[in-house]
């Protein structure tokens, strides 16, 4: 009878570990399927524009300058890692990889026993994932952005540091403390504050077992931090304060963040054996999987960055590098309150697929500022792109070496150097970026399929309808100028073509600049069979609300003037009521009258 | 008996480990079929004069080969065999090299270039290499930064050992540039030494907490140079040669960007005039303080007894006008006992026929000064037209070192060795967009030859070097100070200098440029 009843026990604890078994895997299934779709389709534009922001080449002097600085070697690695970003669902996969090492090493270092406390153990590798993918405009700034694959590995190779101390420790004890002493010091010189940061595990483990050793332990991390700090600011010659938690980024969005996170791993590797033993007792397996699957939801949904209009700037940027003009005029259809940045992107579409005229208006007019702490941000999201694009050339390069110097090198604006190159005719200077994306991983071909135009840089030319655009329409006279917007610039030629010319009013108007866009117009009566309607509509209201009558010199429609009447009418009863009057009109969408009299004053210097 | 049986096993192992390893090594060719073209290599050391004292000229051999050798024979005796490395690279052992130029001085090099295609030598045509006796200053300083742009980038200014190839930081805004909370104004440049005392050194570190961070008597200090009469702060120094004075030039400096040019970028002067720094009373006084001229580039004389500078008449008020701005090359005496100014003297007038002379450079042997000539302009690194002159100052002949300049590309920038037998200059015949150095050997006569690229360790590191060498200068005495003594100086607060202005100097603004300029009433 006893024999039978434990017998019985028996089955049950199997059944109970097998269910155990299966339901770990179940989680371990899902917490990996949700951090591919998160990282892989979710956040696939923004993982492409983080390798795209980055820089690695295969060579001496580039590895020498990068793993000469604090956390150099893990810099180095974190930038190669970060290429593979170019397909993203392959760089989701390698950093989903690191995610399950994480959990594993924080399993192993807690002591976690029950499917609990193991699935919290997940939680810090949670709040990874969403650091890595809030980056948000920050990405423009001068960061350092291999940070996303560092902040991840290093803190891998940290915990990975403190298992091998702790069975090294076993052994002997004040052999293992300096040897954990030793190498977490001279480590900060390959890996930063990691090297260090395995110390403070190592303390923080040894709280519940013996204050003493974990005191011992801080000590040790504090030294080590402060040795190592010296050692490697004198070593690359940098201030002590940027050597101590190199190669964390010194970034204002991310920092508290960060080191909440690590006040996490931290707390979950000291409290592994206490969370075994409340959270076996008061919460059941499928309890704590729905706790889990709720908590990761909502720790995703809540923190992580999710600007649609960043979101839009990184597609259109996208579809831009491969001049998928029809598909930035598909991603913008959607956008109800637009970046610069956006309006910016759409101009250049329209205008590659000669839509200016007929389509610039028909947009939303409310602007909407980024919101960022970097002052600047608005011309680093499209400007070398826009002048491109637009024909200004060495206004692109102007700005691609602005953006390259002050914000950092990357593989986008090396192809943008090679690109500008080529259409110049400049094969040296195209030559050299070749040869320098050649030493790329995924680059190398791009380099090698344009290294055919070295001897005839016209093909390149010639075989692209954009760059044909883009070629034809450079301006013969060549002007000085600083920073001034496109359409500045435009206004600065004395002689233009008649694509410029029409560029050059168009934003003029799209500007709100009226006087200018008359003043422009009044130069370009040969420019015109008709106008388009966007035009005939401002000159027909200027005729209204002036003496100066300019449908004389340039004839206008029938039905626009009665559109133009109707539009008067009705918008003399929204006066004082901008708001209003933009909602109550709204027929009228699309109209340059309704842009000029709605639209947000905050487009300026496109 | 089991130990010797151990110990033979080992033995054999380690035997065939050796035999496996040294049958993958490569071996230099035994026979080889001759190509009749030259090798394509990379720096282009094909044909040059190198200084006796010169780091081994590593180069790589441009395209596929399955396996690379080269063969250096000296005329007076002496071989050195290196087989390339995968990527082509031929790295010179330092010592050989050392031995094979002292046993030809004078003589020349013979380098064989081999490469296998295909399971077979080639061998390429010969080139040589010429070794003067003449040795060239051990180091070269310059600045690495970017072609062209408006803000702060990651600047540095790096010392490179022309014996040995290696290269060092002296000082880089990397820690600045970083921070997004300084990232601010923070250029590091102008760096430079007193010729017969190139312990003493200088460079600025501009932007805010910024100043001349002057090493002087193994001391650093940060100064500000800029006094009260002045409408700028120094920006272009000259040492004199053995007195504690540093000649500066006080500029107002604009730059614009071409929209559809060669040219990219056009750095220029609103306004400029030159002051004098007494490093021990520390006080800046007038030199050149003109209302219609602008005087720049200073730069001493040998003895110290006349200071060459640049001048120009142009004045404009926008930028489309640079192109009107041309530079003649003056002097003025200096009284070193009265500490007084003689009257200006016309060295070369290249403005009347509508050129642009800067950069005047006089040899250290007193018979030769080298300057940039151009079409306009004073900063004509970016100037495509630029090129070097030399004018021998005996017989005030001026000649176009057409052998030593690019057909096409910018030629600018240049500096004297101690012993007047080296010119470096920086140009951009490479690639048309970054700046490397070169360094010509001058005969007695000024004359000069193909010049040589600047050998690196890695022979790879200027094409794999996104940056631009700026202000070449050599230096007989390394840089001493650290990273961190600097760092120390420029955390700490400025030293104000003295105004040595007359006081009547007062500072006005200029109606003609729009820039504040002083006026002595």
């Amino acid at each position: 009878m006893v024999k039978n009843e434990t017998d019985k026990t028996s089955v049950f604890a199997k059944i109970n570990e097998f269910s155990s078994i299966a339901t770990l895997r179940l989680l371990i299934c899902m917490f990996v399927l949700f951090a591919l779709l998160f990282l892989g389709a979710y956040n696939a534009e923004y993982l492409y524009k983080l390798q795209n922001q980055s820089l690695f080449l295969k060579n001496e002097l580039f590895a020498n300058e990068i793993i000469c600085q604090t956390g150099g070697l893990l810099i180095y690695v974190s930038r190669y890692i970060l290429q593979y970003c170019y397909y993203p669902l392959l760089g989701a996969f390698l950093i989903v990889c690191g995610y399950l090492l994480l959990t594993k090493m924080l399993i192993v270092l807690s002591k976690a026993t029950t499917l609990a406390s193991k699935s919290l153990c997940a939680l810090p590798v949670l709040f990874v994932m969403i650091s890595q993918t809030s980056l948000g405009y920050a990405l423009y700034d001068n960061c350092e952005i291999s940070f996303v694959i560092s902040f991840e590995l290093g803190l891998l190779i940290s915990l990975v540091l403190t298992w091998i101390y702790k069975r090294v420790m076993r052994l002997n004890t004040k052999f293992g403390l300096i040897l954990a002493f030793g190498a977490s010091t001279l480590l900060h010189l390959a890996i930063g504050v990691y090297g260090p940061f395995s110390l403070l595990v190592l303390a923080v483990g040894a709280v519940r077992k013996n204050v003493r050793i974990a005191f011992l332990d801080f000590a040790l991390f504090v030294m080590a931090l402060f040795l190592g700090a010296s050692l490697t600011s004198e070593i690359y010659g940098d201030f002590l304060s940027a050597s101590l938690f190199a190669p964390f980024i010194n970034y204002y969005y991310l920092r508290p963040f960060l080191f909440g996170l690590i006040a996490v791993v931290t707390v979950l590797c000291m409290a592994g054996g206490l969370l075994n033993s409340l959270l076996e007792k008061k919460l059941s397996t499928n309890v704590s999987l729905l706790l889990f699957a709720v908590f990761s939801f909502a720790v995703c949904y809540f923190a992580s960055y999710r600007n649609a209009n960043f979101r839009t700037e990184l597609k259109l940027q996208h579809l831009t590098e491969t001049q998928d003009w029809d598909g930035v005029l598909e991603e913008v259809k959607s956008v109800e309150r637009p970046t610069q940045g956006i309006a910016a992107y759409r101009i250049l579409a329209l205008d590659h697929k000669d839509l200016l005229a007929k389509e610039l208006f028909n947009f939303p007019v409310r602007f909407e500022k980024i919101d960022s702490e970097y002052k600047d941000i608005w011309i680093g999201t499209y400007y070398p792109d826009y002048f491109f694009y637009m024909s200004q050339v060495d206004l692109s390069l102007m700005w691609s070496m602005e953006l390259w110097t002050a914000t950092g090198r990357n593989f986008s604006l090396m192809k943008r150097f090679l690109q500008a190159a080529l259409i110049k005719g400049e094969t040296a200077t195209a030559k050299k970026y070749i040869d320098l994306l050649k030493q790329t991983t995924f680059h190398a071909s791009w380099a090698k399929d344009h290294e055919q135009y070295l001897s005839n840089p016209h093909k390149y030319v010639e075989n692209n309808k954009t760059f044909l655009k883009v070629a034809r329409c450079q301006p013969r006279q060549n002007i000085n100028v600083t920073t001034s917007g496109l359409t500045e610039i435009l206004r600065s030629y004395n002689n233009l073509d008649s694509e410029n010319f029409q560029r050059r009013l168009l934003l003029g108007l799209y500007e709100n600049n009226v006087d200018k866009f008359l003043e422009d117009l009044m130069k370009a009566r040969g420019l015109y069979a008709q106008l388009p309607e966007c035009m005939q509509e401002v000159i027909i209201l200027y005729a209204m609300k002036t003496n100066r009558d300019l449908t004389k010199v340039f004839p206008v429609s029938r039905a626009v003037y009665e559109r133009v009447v109707s539009f008067e009418g009705a918008a003399s009863n929204f006066v004082d009521k901008p708001e209003e009057g933009a909602v109550a009109l709204k027929k009228y969408q699309g109209s340059s009258l309704y842009h000029l009299l709605f639209g947000n004053p905050t487009v300026e210097s496109l | 008996m089991m130990r010797m049986n151990k110990l033979l096993k080992y033995v054999v192992a380690s035997v065939m480990c050796s035999m496996a390893l040294s049958s993958c090594t490569p071996h230099f060719p035994e026979s080889s079929y001759d190509t009749q073209t030259r090798p394509d290599i990379s720096p282009d050391f094909q044909n040059v004069t190198v200084p006796v004292n010169i780091s081994p000229t590593n180069f790589y051999l441009k395209g596929d080969w399955e396996a690379t050798a080269l063969k250096i024979s000296g005329e007076k005796g002496e071989t050195i065999e290196v087989i390339g490395d995968s990527k082509n690279n031929f790295v010179i052992d330092v010592p050989s090299w050392k031995k094979l130029l002292a046993n030809n001085v004078g003589g020349t090099l013979s380098f064989d270039v081999y490469a296998k295609k295909e399971g077979r030598w080639l061998h390429f045509e010969p080139f040589n290499e010429t070794v003067s006796p003449d040795s060239i200053d051990r180091y070269l300083t310059y600045r690495l930064i970017e072609p062209s742009y408006m803000g702060t980038g990651l600047i540095g200014i790096f010392q490179s050992d022309l014996e040995t190839g290696e290269t060092q930081s002296i000082f880089e805004n990397k820690f600045f540039h970083r921070d997004p909370h300084v990232r601010t104004q923070k250029c590091v440049n102008c760096h430079t030494a007193q010729r017969n005392h190139p312990e003493n050194k200088m460079f600025y570190f501009r932007g805010p907490n910024g100043g001349l961070i002057l090493t002087y008597n193994g001391q650093v200090k940060k100064i500000n140079t800029r006094t009260k009469e002045m409408f700028a702060g120094t920006v272009y120094p000259a040492w004199h040669p053995n007195l504690p004075y540093i000649a500066f030039s006080s500029n107002v400096i604009k730059q614009c960007f071409s929209s559809n040019d060669k040219n990219k970028v056009e750095p220029f002067d609103f306004y400029s005039d030159l002051v004098l720094y007494d490093i021990e009373k520390n006080t800046i006084s007038p030199i050149q303080n003109t209302r219609l001229k602008q005087e720049t580039n200073p730069n001493w004389s040998p003895d110290g007894k006349y200071l060459y500078y640049n001048v120009s008449d142009s004045v404009f008020t926008v930028c489309n006008n640079y192109r009107h701005l041309l530079y003649d090359i003056y002097r003025i005496p200096f009284n070193v006992d009265s500490l007084s100014w003689g009257e200006p003297e016309l060295v070369y007038a290249a403005a009347k026929d509508k050129r642009s002379a800067t950069y005047p450079r006089v040899s250290p042997d007193g018979k030769f000064l080298a300057f940039t000539g151009a079409l306009y302009g004073t900063s004509t690194q970016t100037n495509r037209t630029a090129d070097l002159f030399i004018m021998n100052l005996e017989t005030k002949e001026v000649r176009n070192m057409s052998e030593v300049n690019s057909p096409t590309e910018s030629d600018s920038y240049h500096d004297w060795s101690s012993e007047s037998r080296w010119l470096v200059v920086s140009s951009r015949r490479g690639d048309g967009n970054y700046s490397r150095p070169y360094f010509a050997h001058i005969d007695e006569e000024g004359k000069s030859g193909k010049p040589l690229p600047m050998p690196h360790s890695y022979p790879r590191y200027d094409d794999d070097l996104l940056k631009n060498y700026n202000v070449v200068e050599f230096s007989s005495a390394p840089v001493v100070k650290t990273y961190a003594d600097f760092l120390s100086v420029i955390q700490k607060d400025e030293i104000k200098a003295n105004s040595g202005f007359p006081e009547n100097t007062s500072v006005e603004p200029d109606g003609i440029t729009g820039a504040t300029s002083p006026r002595t009433r």
